[in-house]
């Protein structure tokens, strides 16, 4: 038991405390490669210190916001840095979730038992794009302003939710003020409780099944969890840390003009990571773009079990793999096409 | 072992288990309707937009104003007015005349002509036309708007 007033209070062992660092995971983990899964925790962590931090200067009214953000840039003592890492952060959050997803698409460690791992991991993407969406609307300049427009006119037009689905968004049918703190809520409050909520379900699923053993690999030695995997994922955590400061430093956020609701800008467009549905709807009508783009988030959910069902299908060929390596290509190919455009 | 449930405990727990289900399902729909926005029936009212000179001849501009943004455009001295708004996902479009072209918008490359067709691009629908008019050289655009929301004098007691 802990031992003395603390663990007359917290009746708990010391083993159950030691029993979950004592997990032993197989060797293929030792390759960086696979180390990715802790890296958007840790910059999830910087976002959550470094938000905190914002919000003791940011104002959410459209009428104080821009110039808030212009105070935290320019006045706040070390805001450009603060500012600088959440900015950055986010944008790194999206390079390692995404290089996590394709290392677990890769690898195929989505398969039965692990399929919901999978599910729950897709859902933190999503909400990791709820996240960009909402904050960089937030900085109310005339991308913030414009990128709000555009992506909740998005959700209007889908049928039948998208207009109560707008309405309650956007806190009125058009752009308004209420829109602005209700982006706020959901950044600060809605996002992060529900992203908490996922990853701990996600962290849970991954202890509960253990780690998935690559199918190219016989060999069945394991090594400690603790110390010696966190020991690695410390290691890459402080690189990704020192390349966060750097990037920050070298790369500071930009600050564009302030919204004005009666000019769309001449070249306006999202963060890169919305690139590729920002490039598809230009490409195809409205409607098809919206189904289309509907299915492929479908398709991401259910992955493991379209999958399977290929698998089914034509035993040994593949077809999933040739499948999802096709979409991954397609999606590049659409942000290399909107990046060059 | 636990005793079996008796007739009594089983209707009881039914009884309950249904009030709790329209308790909650009552209070969740309450939170969702306090979520949506009170906002006034749409009401037809009259705006000047423009100067009539302020209109190029065979040109085209975007007048702005409290209740909407108006494309105008003259064709051979006939004044027409649509909404400004793009038909596809809402920015706002541009006088900027190209092939079979006159209106742009710089979001996705929609474009509509004089009579505000779309031309190319992936907007779904021509540009919603206004009613106009010209009266004492000031051009009139009648908008559908929402009037604010006004608070009711008395406080919450």
């Amino acid at each position: 038991m802990v031992p003395g007033w603390l663990g007359q209070r917290i009746p708990i062992s010391i083993e159950a405390l030691r029993r979950p660092l004592r997990e032993e995971l197989p060797v293929h983990l030792r390759f960086w490669l696979f180390w990715l899964g802790g890296t958007p925790l840790l910059l999830f962590g910087v976002q959550v210190a470094t938000g905190i931090l914002l919000t003791f200067y940011y104002v959410p009214n459209p009428a104080h916001a821009y110039d808030s953000v212009r105070q935290i840039t320019l006045v706040t003592r070390f805001g450009w840095l603060i500012r600088g890492m959440h900015h950055t952060a986010s944008q790194l959050m999206f390079v390692a979730v995404l290089l996590h997803m394709i290392r677990v698409f890769v690898t195929r460690a989505y398969r039965a038992p692990r399929e919901l791992t999978w599910v729950l991991g897709v859902v933190l993407f999503l909400v990791t794009l709820g996240f960009g969406f909402t904050g960089y609307s937030l900085v109310y300049d005339q991308l913030s302003y414009w990128a709000t427009t555009v992506g909740t006119n998005l959700i209007g037009s889908l049928p039948v939710l998208g207009r109560p689905a707008l309405w309650m968004l956007r806190g009125g049918p058009d752009v308004n003020p209420n829109t602005l703190s209700r982006f706020y809520d959901f950044h600060i409050g809605v996002l992060p409780t529900l992203f908490v909520a996922v990853i701990v379900l996600h962290l849970l699923l991954v202890r509960l099944h253990g780690v998935a053993r690559l199918q190219s690999d016989t060999r069945k030695e394991t090594y400690d969890f603790f110390p010696d995997h966190v020991l690695r994922e410390a290691a890459i955590g402080l690189v990704v840390l020192l390349a966060l400061v750097v990037a920050t430093m070298v790369k500071p956020p930009e600050l564009g003009p302030p919204a004005n609701p009666d000019i769309t800008p001449a070249h306006i467009r999202p963060e890169w990571y919305f690139f590729p549905p920002y490039h598809w709807l230009k490409m195809v009508p409205m409607h098809v773009g919206i189904v289309t783009s509907g299915l492929f988030v479908v398709a991401m959910v259910l992955w493991p079990w379209v999958d399977e069902g290929l698998e089914r299908v034509a035993p040994g060929k593949h077809l999933g793999m040739v499948l999802g390596i096709a979409g991954w290509l397609f999606t590049l190919v659409l942000l290399v096409l909107e990046a060059l455009s | 072992m636990p005793s079996p449930q008796s007739r009594r405990e089983f209707f009881a727990n039914v009884v309950l288990g249904t009030a709790a289900a329209l308790g909650l399902g009552a209070l969740a729909e309450r939170m969702l309707a306090f979520l949506y926005p009170v906002v006034a029936p749409e009401q037809s009212v009259e705006y000047p937009v423009a100067a009539a000179e302020a209109v190029p001849k065979n040109g085209g501009l975007v007048a702005h104003s409290p209740a909407g943004h108006v494309a105008l455009e003259d064709d051979n001295g006939t004044l027409r007015a649509f909404s400004a708004v793009c038909t596809h996902l809402g920015c706002i479009i541009r006088w900027q005349p190209g092939q079979g072209h006159v209106w742009f918008c710089p979001c996705h490359h929609g474009t509509y002509d004089r009579a505000g067709r779309v031309v190319s691009g992936p907007p779904p629908r021509p540009l919603d036309p206004l009613p106009v008019t010209v009266r004492d050289g000031m051009v009139y655009v009648t908008l559908r708007v929402r009037p604010p929301t006004t608070l009711p004098d008395e406080t919450p007691s």
